[in-house]
């Protein structure tokens, strides 16, 4: 606490460079996230991650970043210095592909998690020729290939408090390890805007922000309009696995774009964010009123879904050809681009929900992510 | 102890019997159709009974009840009976009362099918989603899997005399595969072991009347060989070498049983997941309501007793009104512990096997 401490005055007491652009209130506004809080504190810029999974409880992490720091640094578990901008990075998320292929920055990429899921080309082909690595993933993290890549920074997520183990390892290889907690946020344009977090550390924060406005600016268009469309269909989410429907709340990212794209979640009374299992017949009942089917796992045609359960064939949403899934970029292995660069492009994920629902709104829309399951 | 295999039962434990079976028959019909009346979606008792008569015609509800329903409970009914009556044959061969139908390892084979199609190859051709695999290719691997042991259980019985002996190497089998399921959970990501763990944690309501016909098949053919088993497991009662005297062929003999046992509860495995505990806890109680050895009762009496089992933990694994669904091993656990503590604790020890 005490280093922490002096580490924060150090970052005040030396001179402001970096506050003096007309731009920079522009980028200590954060209008959607909830996960991070961005301020600027003299020449450094503090970034603190709140709560970055989903049973956290009061858990801050603090990232302080500078061109002015001599090196990189470690202050204990939950606070690093980062000198900027970044040039060797790991990534252990597709979407932080995603975010850092935005920022135009995927080369200082060093090393992944899981090269089959990796869908951004340049990427793939450092992959292939071996300029990339993969780490491992989850508790098989492969530390040994990671001190010998030496990253400046380890971009990590966690689904439960298990990562703590990852972060206090890799702390103690004096690796810093930024948290980042993209994949808890309800909203797809709170998603996105955690690029200013990545941004930070490449000095890109006012393209960034730039960039992020005009995307927001145009998700809020595109959603303006499909509010104006006349009637809502309801929509059906997900397939089964063994008899059991996990079945998304009202609150979660992809309920956000359905109300967004103007349709009718059919489990909008579900007031939670995460997915609970439901019984087949419970969610058979409401599936029958449903107007459209989206994201059925990984299914990519018609048949697919009839081998999960032949059941669903006398569903109307099937019958009348309404079954669209998000996969329609995939890598030859599976790996999904809704998963990586769909994190940056809301907008477009949302003009292909509105080509689906209200097909007469963007007549002349070409599907990207979404493909139409036949 | 056997009397004189069922030619001379004085007529008073005859109409006992009798009575017995009438009363578990009745149980059985009222809980089949309290299963179809419970679920997550409520549906009227009355409206049940139209739908089955064919008075309604409520699209939804149809659909719900013979889609869903009516396959569930057919399910269940055949996963309690086979696993049951496989049970009661294992505990007989090996003499021993805690054997049951996972005992040669037939379940872990089926486990280890479907670990390495979800674990194994998960890596290899991503599946964030499970969903994708169609329920054929889990139901094909699980099979594999325990065919694979089944054959290798047919190698050692054919060539190791001691009984005891199989007994070890079948349950040294089950840990080895276990071992090797293991290995391939550590090195898999949440979200597929999430699915490998459901998987294992078993469930009725995922058949179609496609599979439901198959797996039906498999069921049937397993009891027809079950039926020529009967005589040679209230000899085996009697010791081995007591049967072969009587003319029993013991390789032959075993081999006979090893095959329906592991038809009967490789099938079920392969299409509802390892189901625990009714195997070991039916012939049990089985014994301790007919009391007698014979297996001409204690077969049919295994095959009813198993299937009421099962479909009192249907009904109780969809905590009705809910919309929620337990998973059903672990309901069967739970109802079938207390029942069998009480049975013990009722009647001082467990009939003995032989």
């Amino acid at each position: 606490m005490l280093l922490c401490c002096i580490v924060f005055t150090q970052c005040i007491g030396k001179a402001d460079k970096r506050h003096n652009g007309p731009d920079s209130a522009a980028t200590d506004t954060i209008r959607y996230a909830r996960g991070f809080n961005y301020r600027e504190s003299g020449n450094c810029i503090v970034i603190t991650v709140k709560d970055p999974w989903q049973q956290a409880n009061g858990i801050r992490y603090h990232y302080m970043l500078s061109d002015t720091f001599p090196a990189s640094g470690i202050v204990d578990e939950f606070t690093c210095r980062i000198k900027t901008p970044v040039k060797n990075v790991v990534c252990l998320s597709t979407t932080h592909i995603g975010f850092i292929g935005f920022l135009e920055q995927t080369a200082s990429v060093t090393g992944i998690s899981g090269r089959s899921y990796v869908v951004n080309e340049t990427l793939r082909a450092r992959l292939d020729s071996n300029l990339v690595a993969d780490v491992g993933y989850d508790e098989n993290l492969n530390y040994e290939l990671l001190l010998k890549l030496k990253p400046d920074v380890v971009f990590a997520y966690g689904i439960n408090s298990s990562v703590t183990n990852t972060i206090i390892k890799l702390t103690e290889l004096g690796i810093p390890v930024v948290m980042i907690g993209e994949y808890l946020e309800k909203e797809p344009l709170a998603k996105m805007e955690w690029l200013k977090v990545f941004a930070a550390f490449y000095d890109l924060e006012e393209d960034a922000a730039v960039k992020f406005d005009s995307v927001a600016t145009r998700y809020e268009g595109l959603r303006h309009m499909a509010l104006k469309a006349g009637n809502k269909p309801s929509v059906l989410l997900g397939l089964p696995w063994r008899g059991t429907w996990y079945v998304s709340g009202s609150q979660s990212y992809v309920a956000h774009l359905i109300t967004d794209a103007g349709g009718k979640y059919l489990w909008e009374h579900l007031d939670y964010n995460e997915s609970r299992p439901m019984a087949l017949e419970k969610v058979y009942e409401f599936a029958l009123s449903a107007d459209f089917w989206l994201n059925p796992g990984e299914a990519r045609s018609k048949s697919d879904v009839l081998a999960v359960d032949e059941r669903f064939g006398k569903l109307p949403s099937y019958k009348n050809d309404k079954l669209f899934n998000n996969n329609n970029v995939l890598n030859s292995a599976g790996g999904n681009a809704f998963f990586e660069s769909g994190v940056v492009e809301p907008d477009i994920i949302l003009s292909d929900l509105i080509y689906i629902l209200h097909p007469q709104l963007l007549p002349s829309h070409k599907l990207k992510y979404y493909r139409k399951l036949q | 102890m056997i009397t004189n295999a069922g030619t001379s039962l004085d007529s008073a434990v005859r109409m006992r019997t009798a009575l017995l079976f009438l009363l578990l028959a009745v149980i059985f019909i009222i809980l089949f159709l309290t299963d179809l009346m419970t679920g997550a979606v409520k549906i009227p008792a009355s409206e049940i009974i139209g739908l089955l008569s064919g008075a309604s015609q409520d699209k939804v509800w149809k659909t719900i009840l013979f889609d869903f329903r009516l396959p569930k409970a057919i399910t269940a009914v055949l996963a309690g009976s086979a696993l049951s009556v496989s049970g009661l044959q294992m505990q007989t061969v090996f003499r021993n009362p805690l054997a049951g139908p996972d005992v040669l390892g037939v379940s872990a084979g089926a486990s280890l099918g479907v670990a390495l199609v979800i674990l194994g190859f998960g890596d290899f051709f991503i599946i964030h989603n499970l969903s994708y695999l169609g329920n054929w290719t889990l139901i094909l691997s699980a099979w594999a899997g325990a065919g694979l042991v089944l054959l290798l259980i047919t190698f050692i019985s054919l060539r190791v005399r001691d009984i005891m002996t199989i007994l070890i190497l079948g349950i040294l089998f089950g840990s080895a595969t276990s071992a090797f399921v293991s290995i391939l959970q550590y090195f898999s990501q949440q979200s597929v072991l999430k699915a490998f763990v459901i998987w294992s944690m078993g469930s009725l309501g995922n058949l179609t009347y496609d599979q439901l016909r198959v797996l039906a098949t498999g069921i049937v053919v397993g009891f027809l060989l079950t039926l020529l088993t009967i005589k040679i497991l209230n000899a085996l009662l009697l010791g081995e070498n007591y049967s072969r005297s009587l003319g029993v062929n013991i390789k032959q003999a075993r081999f006979l049983v090893f095959l329906s046992t592991s038809i009967l509860s490789g099938s079920i495995t392969a299409f509802c997941g390892p189901i625990a505990f009714v195997g070991i806890a039916v012939p049990h109680v089985a014994r301790l309501l007919f009391r007698t050895a014979n297996h001409f009762i204690l077969i049919p009496a295994s095959l009813l007793l198993g299937s009421v089992l099962m479909l009192m933990a249907d009904v109780i694994s969809q905590i009705p009104g809910s919309g929620l669904l337990l998973p059903v091993n672990s309901v069967t656990a739970i109802l079938g512990i207390p029942v069998v503590i009480w049975v013990i604790i009722y009647n001082r020890r467990l009939v003995s096997i032989s």
